[in-house]
């Protein structure tokens, strides 16, 4: 870059320099002095961990987009028509099996919570993929907030400087979940709720300082700008400038938790032990992210459970993946004594066909599948409901959407069916109808 | 749960009541709630005859039950078994017994809960006014026919606006003279001040925003400044509206508000269909609006027409609930959605039918590609569907529209099965369905014409809703807001308004540029903000500038004009750079008309951080940056900065402060300015039109 001839410009009027810099700045207004004389101090590593205690309660989500097969993971039918090739392996719960691609997790089955008998209805991606976000089909033109915006609301603050709603996503793509991701999240909550994203760099983004500014006139800079901003903002009486002062009042927060997202700054036997890939390492990330104070982490990787094609090829490669990162965190929460508070929510948009179709593929199945959860006091080592010999259909009683988003908000201390605020709309409940929780799962 | 027997709920009561705890008036109300339990169930009276005024209720009191209450006491739901929807749902009263005694307002259960000491207390999380509580306590002490004796300031909430006279179409006032008629007298009742005309820097930059969708340059801003002409301001519309600028700015505004912000790849596939040619066209040839939508929905554009509208429809990929969706705001003024599978909750004259009469005259279409490029072929037979309600009752969809029109159209016998046949069609459809055919298929008697012809000539539903959109757009709030909500739930700020500029818009041929014209024109259009001291003054009151936060694409444009950038050279020089901005901006910054604004932690992060904003503050020749460089002082500097980019000097105080940061600054003084630039560009100031 070029430096402008110094020539050129003259210096100011000799007064002006009696004004000590520091002085200067502190002299732009209350909310300067705060921010520049609090620097340093207020968001040093104790206060995220005061953050965490704060907060009683925090969520992950495993989201495995795409749909994956309940046969070869949660409710196997060895030896069935619809069994595929994949055996099944007995539990550390007596009597039931899980696929054979699903070994470490099998151990920890007594710490678990899983659901086979869900029922749902929709058999298309992004309407599915958006049911199982916002626990409920849509109402135009109204949108419903998603989980991660609802328990960011319920469980985080606005004034908290790690983001309450963090979505760990490396792939830009995804098909329809794309399409999902570049939509509406926050829904009637309002834009900030929405997630904040972290890209593939394992970074959210626009969080690192440039490169030629140093962290003084960082600060400085934005000193000026809410010096500007804020007389607009009092003169006018504006609501718009006071939205927009707010977010950028969070801007340094953000910055200063950017390195909870390193995972350089992890252990490297912790990132051994959760193995290589996007998912994994971003399993791991999440569990860090709630260890410092964040309500909730979606973890997603694009939407590869989506296998129309080659589908037990694909899964001999994705299930023991995931078979680990779940044998990992969960046992990691257990160490760590957060399990007690933390849950985990491990699902897809809906299951797979029992039959396999002509490209040695499984198709989309909404009618019978499985989820499974852990953690934040849910009863453990419990498998609810059933699907009959070929999984074709639930057995007996079946659960959808509303009924998992009434457990797990009543999991996390959130009453499921409190009516929104919203006035000049309808009345909507955080779970329509008031549909129950899954039985058995809570204590 | 348990149930008990009356005689347990007597003994629980009486318990409760006797318990030290419960303060006398919680007791009563123990008394009043439970009563009933404790007798036989009472019996429900057939509706009195009318003890109170009616009327009144209607103008008065329904609006404000509906504001306050409707959420819980209402069709959907009825808290306490209350309905306060109606006069006669009222005077059935709630589980609790009756909540109106007629001529006794002191004993009206209704006019006790209302005190902030009431208990219960209601609205639960609010709290009605003193002048509101007397309204409705005169309603009730006062007989049917005598005149309510009510203190001006009693009804001041309820009825804030007056009607006055609005000219005759023929008048030979221009449209915006009618407009602040209105309006002066209208304040003048109300006892409001506007705000007073805007300076001309204020209204240039405003104007430039609104109808470019850019701030002005300097050189712009100095040509308005100096010119000497008394009537400059019309002067400078007449010239934007007839810029390409301008086509080009509104065919964008036109596009993102009928069809949402596109995909990535529907943006493309908007330019390369046509869709934005054919919007500027519409601009630029002023075709009159209500042809406009007919092409929308006919979508079989004549041969030298211009493809682009079928575009509406072919987006939607045959999802015909979709294109009825996507109609409705543009035909009724009000989204349906709502009544996909129910009457409309609040607004009673949405019937469901309507939703499924719209979805039926476009359950014929399909899209196709012909030798000629896409089409929407349309059958001449099937398409009789059925809808359900909640109760589970199912009926035929019939061609029924809300503006009041029904399509007499007979459905086959129950079990006969329809025949085809190319008698039916103007172009029948290819008889190999595998073959590209010439033309898409055009049936004798099509649904779209049918829906066409019923909503696009004579139908005032047309005019208020483009008229409504084009008020916000201008004027910061709608007439009835949200812009889409144009129904009984949705009472318009100013009816009559509404519904004499709708008749005017007709009357004028359904021109857009005209209608734009005048609102520009118009004293609210031109106000100055609201400041500090005005700040209680209601925003449906019209008598300031509403702020509006710059959408997405005018954010951008208006970044770049500010930094210095020739926009065209900077797209057809740097073309990933610019997408890249473009996608940034538009993923990250409001829409047009928006519900509701929240800046984002996103936003602010990305004018923070982003190496893409800074860029725009290297110094290149031409840049803002470069020519501050050269300014003799920082003074000098801080006000040309302050002049590019909010077009007026600094106060005393913003000069001393920002010269004095780049004072201190002067050894890296490249890094003080973008430093300064930044703070300019990212402030509320740059980031709302004002």
């Amino acid at each position: 870059m070029s430096q402008p001839n110094s020539q050129v410009r003259k210096g100011c009027p000799e007064h002006h320099h009696t004004l000590h810099r520091r002085r200067f700045l502190q002299g732009l207004g209350a909310a300067g002095t705060t921010a520049l004389s609090s620097w340093g101090g207020l968001f040093q590593f104790p206060t995220f961990a005061d953050i965490a205690k704060y907060h009683q309660k925090h969520c992950i989500l495993l989201w495995l987009c795409g749909a994956p097969s309940q046969f070869e993971t949660w409710d196997p039918k060895q030896s069935r028509r619809t069994g595929g090739p994949f055996g099944s392996i007995p539990t550390a719960i007596p009597g039931i099996h899980f696929s054979e691609l699903m070994p470490k997790t099998a151990r920890i089955a007594d710490r678990l919570a899983v659901v086979r008998n869900m029922k749902t209805d929709q058999s298309e991606h992004f309407q599915g993929i958006s049911l199982l976000n916002r626990g409920a089909n849509p109402r135009p033109p109204f949108i419903r907030p998603t989980l991660g915006s609802v328990l960011g609301q319920q469980l985080g603050h606005l004034d908290s400087p790690i983001p309450n709603f963090i979505l760990l996503d490396p792939c830009p793509e995804g098909n329809e979940f794309k399409g999902f991701k570049a939509g509406n999240w926050a829904g009637w909550l309002g834009a900030e709720y929405g997630p904040v994203r972290a890209g593939g760099e394992y970074r959210i983004e626009n969080v690192e300082r440039l490169a030629d500014i140093t962290t003084t006139d960082h600060e400085e800079r934005e000193a000026l700008r809410k010096f500007f901003s804020r007389r607009f903002e009092n003169e006018r009486q504006s609501a718009a400038a006071r939205s927009q002062n707010a977010a950028f009042e969070r801007v340094k927060g953000l910055m200063s938790c950017s390195h909870l997202f390193d995972l350089e700054a992890i252990p490297t036997k912790d990132r051994e032990r959760y193995g290589p890939g996007a998912f994994a390492q971003h399993a791991l990330l999440a569990r860090h992210l709630v260890e410092n104070g964040a309500p909730f982490v979606m973890v997603a990787n694009g939407m590869p459970w989506d296998c129309h094609v080659f589908h037990h090829e694909n899964y001999q490669l994705l299930v023991p993946e995931l078979d680990n990162v779940i044998y990992q965190l969960i046992t990691d929460l257990g160490e760590r004594g957060m399990l007690d508070n933390t849950l985990v929510v491990m699902m897809g948009e809906f299951g797979r066909t029992p039959w396999i179709n002509s490209n040695r593929g499984r198709d989309h199945y909404p009618d019978a599948w499985s989820l499974a959860m852990a953690g934040c006091g849910l009863n453990q080592g419990v498998v609810v409901g059933e699907t009959d010999q070929h999984g074709v259909d639930v057995v007996g009683n079946a659960y959808n959407e509303k009924n998992l988003f009434a457990t797990i908000f009543k999991a996390l201390g959130i009453d499921p069916y409190q009516a929104y605020d919203l006035p000049g709309l309808p009345t909507f409940y955080r779970v329509e109808e008031q549909a129950p929780p899954i039985q058995g799962l809570l204590a | 749960m348990k149930r008990y027997s009356h005689q347990s709920y007597l003994r629980i009561l009486l318990q409760a009541i006797n318990a030290r705890w419960c303060r006398p008036s919680t007791r009563l109300l123990f008394l009043i709630a439970f009563l009933p339990l404790a007798n036989e169930p009472a019996l429900v009276l057939a509706s009195p005859p009318p003890s109170l005024n009616a009327k009144f209720f209607e103008s008065h009191l329904r609006p404000l039950f509906k504001q306050h209450c409707s959420k819980c006491h209402s069709h959907v739901k009825q808290k306490g078994g209350l309905n306060l929807v109606s006069l006669e749902t009222l005077l059935l009263g709630g589980d609790s017994g009756s909540l109106v005694i007629p001529g006794n307002a002191d004993k009206s259960k209704l006019v006790d809960v209302l005190y902030a000491e009431g208990d219960p207390h209601m609205p639960p999380e609010g709290q009605l006014t003193k002048g509101e509580i007397n309204m409705i306590r005169s309603w009730i002490d006062t007989p049917p026919n005598s005149p309510l004796n009510l203190k001006a300031q009693d009804i001041k909430n309820a009825e804030h606006r007056v009607s006055v006279r609005l000219p005759g179409n023929h008048s030979n006032l221009s449209l915006s003279h009618s407009i602040n008629q209105y309006f002066q007298h209208n304040w003048q009742v109300a006892g409001i001040q506007d705000t007073g005309l805007a300076d001309d820097r204020t209204f240039i930059r405003r104007v430039y925003l609104d109808l470019l969708g850019r701030i002005p340059s300097y050189q712009e801003l100095q040509a308005f400044l100096f010119q000497a002409k008394p009537n400059k301001r019309e002067g400078i519309v007449d010239k934007l509206l007839a810029s390409e600028e301008f086509y080009h700015h509104f065919a964008q505004v036109l596009d993102l508000s009928l069809m949402g912000r596109p995909s990535n790849t529907n943006k493309e596939r908007r330019k390369k269909y046509g869709w934005n040619d054919y919007l500027e066209q519409v601009l630029r040839k002023r075709v009159p609006w209500n042809e406009v939508v007919r092409s929308f929905i006919v979508a079989r554009p004549e041969d030298d027409q211009p493809k682009g509208a079928l575009w509406f429809l072919y987006e939607q990929k045959n999802d015909h609930q979709r294109m009825a969706e996507r109609i409705a705001p543009l035909i009724y003024g009000t989204q349906v959605a709502c009544a996909q599978c129910h009457d409309h909750p609040l607004a009673d004259e949405i019937k469901q039918a309507h939703y499924w009469g719209l979805v039926a005259a476009f359950n014929r279409s399909k899209n196709v590609e012909t030798k000629n490029g896409i089409g929407i072929a349309e059958s001449a037979i099937g398409g009789f569907i059925d809808f359900t309600n909640l109760e589970k009752e199912s009926q035929p969809a019939i061609l029924t529209f809300l503006n009041g029109v029904t399509i007499d159209e007979r459905p086959p016998a129950a079990d006969a099965k329809e025949e085809d046949s190319a008698e039916n069609y103007r172009i029948p459809p290819p008889e190999d369905t595998k073959a590209k055919p010439t033309e898409p298929a055009t049936p004798i008697f099509s649904r779209r014409e049918a829906l066409a012809q019923a909503v696009t000539d004579n139908n005032p539903l047309l005019s208020k809703a483009i008229v409504n959109r084009l008020w916000a757009y201008f004027m910061g709030r709608g007439l009835v807001h949200p812009v889409d909500e144009i129904n009984s739930d949705h009472p318009a700020s100013h009816p009559e308004l509404l519904r004499w500029l709708g008749e005017h818009f007709t009357a004028t041929n359904y021109d857009l540029i005209n209608f734009v014209r005048e609102l520009t024109l118009s004293r609210p259009y031109q106000l100055a903000p609201r400041y500090q001291h005005r700040a209680s003054m209601p925003v449906e009151s019209f008598a300031f500038a509403v702020e509006k936060p710059l959408t997405a694409e005018v954010l951008l444009r208006s970044m770049l004009l500010a930094t210095g950038q020739p926009l065209e050279e900077f797209r057809s020089d740097e073309p990933d750079r610019f997408r890249q901005l473009e996608e940034e901006f538009s993923r990250l910054f409001p829409d047009v008309f928006p519900v509701a604004y929240n800046a984002t932690l996103n936003q602010a992060s990305f004018l923070t951080n982003s190496p893409l904003i800074d860029q725009l503050l290297s110094p290149f020749p031409s840049s803002l940056i470069e020519q501050l460089q050269h300014c003799e002082s920082d003074r000098e500097a801080v006000r040309k900065a302050f002049l590019q980019i909010f077009g007026r000097h600094p106060d005393g105080q913003e000069e001393a402060i920002a010269a004095h940061y780049l004072n201190e600054r002067a050894s890296t003084p490249l890094k003080g300015l973008k430093q300064l630039v930044w703070a300019l560009l990212t402030s509320a100031e740059f980031m709302i039109n004002s």
